[in-house]
């Protein structure tokens, strides 16, 4: 796993290869993060959630959040963001983080600010569809910027 | 007084009135990012319902590939003809 690895993907994210460690044991923890699509939202059935992503900033905004992490916690760190487009169904993984540390607390804090920032930063869209037949896209958080006065 | 073809990449909430994700609007190049933004709101409501498309183009930013662009910047300024439309996000 090199120092930042960041990308989006249409295929399934393939977790067992993104855990590999190359710091020769300097690194002595690893937080994995997965984020799944789920069967049931706000009371609705859930049969799959289609992503949608504007690719090149939102890599480039991945990036900017893993060198964050790394500022704020370890230089040392390793981390890997992976995030699916396309049609997934229940279940399958949407998002994979993995954050290498030589001790487990900042590997923890760093692994929650990626995915909280990400959230709300990323330019990267759900809409789900529902066993009724119905799909709705979901409204997050908005990126506008406007000029300071 | 330059005139311009922006290309607008439309994405997330925005392919319910638009399938094909990407819409053509012509612009002076004098003009911001925010009057762009009012001119696309005009062109997709010839689709939608102007109210909703008003609604949703409040909160929702155009972007280059690099970076969000400010509402007061201009075209000229930018000297970039391709755009994306971003509704806002919920990944994860």
């Amino acid at each position: 796993m090199s120092r930042i690895s960041v990308a989006l993907t249409k295929e399934p994210i393939p977790i067992e290869t993104c855990l590999e460690n190359p710091e020769g044991g300097s690194h002595g923890a690893q937080v994995v993060f997965t984020g799944m699509v789920r069967a049931l939202n706000l009371g609705k059935q859930v049969t799959g959630v289609s992503y949608d992503a504007f690719e090149p900033l939102a890599e480039k905004v991945l990036r900017e959040i893993a060198e964050e992490a790394r500022e704020k916690w370890d230089p040392a760190m390793n981390i890997l963001i992976r995030h699916r487009t396309g049609r997934l169904g229940v279940g399958e993984t949407s998002v994979l983080i993995v954050v290498q540390t030589p001790h487990r607390a900042e590997a923890y804090e760093a692994s929650r600010y990626i995915i909280d920032e990400l959230k709300v930063r990323a330019p990267i869209w759900k809409q789900e569809h529902y066993l009724e037949g119905d799909s709705q896209w979901l409204r997050g958080h908005a990126l506008c910027q406007h000029s300071a006065p | 007084m330059l005139h311009m073809s922006a290309r607008v990449r439309l994405f997330g909430e925005f392919r319910n009135w638009c399938p094909s994700g990407e819409i053509t609007v012509p612009v002076e190049s004098s003009r911001t990012v925010s009057e762009l933004k009012g001119a696309i709101a005009a062109e997709l409501g010839k689709v939608a319902a102007p109210a909703e498309v008003d609604s949703l183009m409040s909160v929702s930013a155009l972007a280059g590939e690099d970076r969000v662009l400010l509402d007061d910047e201009t075209l000229a300024e930018l000297g970039m003809r391709s755009f994306a439309l971003l509704p806002p996000v919920c990944g994860g």
